[in-house]
């Protein structure tokens, strides 16, 4: 396996707008642990390009999701700053066939330790936002094993975030509201992301320490879909309205 | 078309635990209003019985599933006081054929509620108390397999229910945003929002209220509405056990025998 070649196989598909054949489907014995070497490489990438990480996003946080890939545990991927958009409108001319998902987005403050649980994450988290993440594989059909979509930095697109609040008591029971042009699209509460959005967040800073990735004080964390994605159209609004976190809503359109 | 022999066996399927086949397998005809008259004569059943009706539910108010059946309408059945469980009460499955669980916000009417333009906000304002339910669904036809008239026919496959003691009041609540964690045998089952039952539970309630007006009745002041499910149903077999967590309104719990 070409770790260097393989993550420029994807940077280019991405700056290109195209897809490309699964890998696992190429390589034989690809492991989900070569999948993570492939993304740090394409993460340096980036890097190099003046791109500055900002924080993680998780992936396969949903248990139904899991059960579908036959994978034990969710995974994560790099946010750079390129990804957080400054308001929330989307450009489809610059993605290949992005989805968009509900999340619970948190940025830690100090005091986070190497082994954070839940509850660890929540003393250490300065603030949480309501999130639409636009997730876009740069495989074909949208279709990928687990270490696929972990090279391809966990289908990362691009960040919506909404105005920052205060944690809420029990983010595990927060109701989740998803409407595409004004229609109910899908409901969901704070435990369908691992039992708990701030489990999922713990996991995600063990895998990064583990990784030797330092989660310093103003990191975000991205805690995983809530719902099932929807699917972008030109002209299309998305809204989340997450009770006692807040809304965020992005636009659709095609230049 | 006979209503009454319809009503026998769906009478004769509750009485001996048996699933039967599809009503409209033998009256392909059956219109949803028919299968209303035929609800109407198994409900007036239970009350000849001496068991009165002391709650409403609804059925299909999820927009999923309307789609899935092809209907644009929500449906109602009647609750009564034998199928009223008490919390803490264990669920009997041998006193039921297939029993199922689901999460709703379950409303206490203070004022009556009838009329052909009742609205949600009208419904909140007579609602005395909001708590988290557990409606046990108990389809009398074999796999739960049927068409949108077998089940209006079939009382919403009402089966027992439960209302968790932990009274809120509306006022001040967005029962729209409100979340709802439903766990099965301690693993998550699933999660949602109040707007998963018909966009508001309390137009789902305000539908009922116009519907069942304009087949000459009313919702009366003291009687429950469960309002509809917020997530899929899941069986309940002798050994399970189910909670529902409303966010702000409290948990309920239910565990079969």
């Amino acid at each position: 396996m070409n770790a260097a070649a393989l993550a420029a196989e994807l940077h280019e598909a991405r700056l290109q707008r195209r897809t490309v054949a699964r890998i696992t489907d190429r390589v034989e014995g690809f492991t989900a642990a070569d999948g993570y070497a492939v993304q740090r490489e394409g993460i340096a990438l980036r890097v190099a390009a003046g791109e500055r990480i900002v924080g993680a996003k998780l992936g396969f946080t949903s248990a139904a999701m899991r059960e579908a890939m036959g994978v034990a545990e969710p995974n994560y991927g790099i946010l750079t700053d390129a990804m957080v958009l400054p308001d929330g409108e989307v450009d489809l001319g610059e993605l290949i066939h992005p989805k968009a998902e509900p999340e619970i987005a948190f940025v830690l403050g100090s005091g986070l330790g190497p082994h954070p649980s839940a509850a660890g994450v929540l003393s250490a988290t300065d603030h949480v936002m309501a999130c639409l993440e636009v997730v876009d594989s740069r495989f074909d059909g949208f279709s990928f094993l687990a270490a696929d979509n972990i090279a391809d930095d966990s289908s990362a697109g691009l960040v919506v975030l909404g105005d920052p609040v205060d944690l809420p008591a029990d983010l595990r029971t927060v109701g989740v509201v998803l409407e595409v042009d004004g229609e109910l699209a899908a409901t969901a509460a704070g435990a369908a992301v691992l039992d708990h959005p701030a489990a999922a967040v713990a996991w995600a800073a063990r895998r990064l320490a583990a990784e030797g990735r330092a989660v310093e004080p103003g990191t975000l964390v991205i805690s995983g879909g809530l719902t099932r994605p929807v699917d972008l159209r030109p002209g299309m609004v998305v809204r989340c309205t997450i009770d006692r976190v807040g809304t965020v809503e992005l636009r659709t359109r095609e230049v | 078309m006979d209503l009454q022999a319809a009503a026998d066996r769906l009478w004769d399927a509750i009485g001996r635990r048996e699933a039967i086949t599809p009503l409209t397998a033998d009256l392909p005809e059956l219109t949803v209003d028919a299968a209303y008259e035929i609800q109407d004569v198994v409900v007036a059943r239970y009350e000849a019985a001496g068991d009165p009706v002391t709650a409403l539910k609804l059925g299909l108010t999820s927009r999923a599933k309307q789609t899935q059946m092809q209907v644009t309408e929500p449906l109602y059945g009647w609750l009564t006081a034998s199928m009223a469980l008490d919390v803490g009460e264990p669920l009997a499955t041998d006193t039921l054929i297939q029993p199922r669980a689901e999460p709703e916000i379950a409303f206490l009417l203070g004022r009556d509620l009838a009329g052909p333009a009742v609205t949600a906000a009208d419904v909140l304002a007579a609602t005395a108390a909001v708590a988290p339910a557990i409606d046990v669904l108990d389809s009398r036809f074999t796999g739960y397999r049927f068409t949108l008239p077998d089940v209006a026919a079939d009382n919403s496959s009402a089966g027992r229910y439960l209302v968790g003691a932990t009274l809120r009041d509306p006022a001040g609540l967005d029962l729209r945003t409100l979340g709802c964690v439903f766990r099965r045998n301690g693993v998550l089952a699933a999660t949602a929002a109040g707007a998963a039952s018909l966009d508001h539970p309390a137009a789902a309630v305000a539908w009922a209220a116009r519907k069942v007006s304009a087949r000459g009745g009313m919702l009366a002041a003291g009687m429950w509405v469960l309002s509809g499910a917020l997530t899929a149903a899941v069986p309940m077999q002798p050994g399970d056990h189910v909670t529902v967590e409303i966010d702000r309104l409290g948990s309920v719990g239910l565990r079969a025998t």
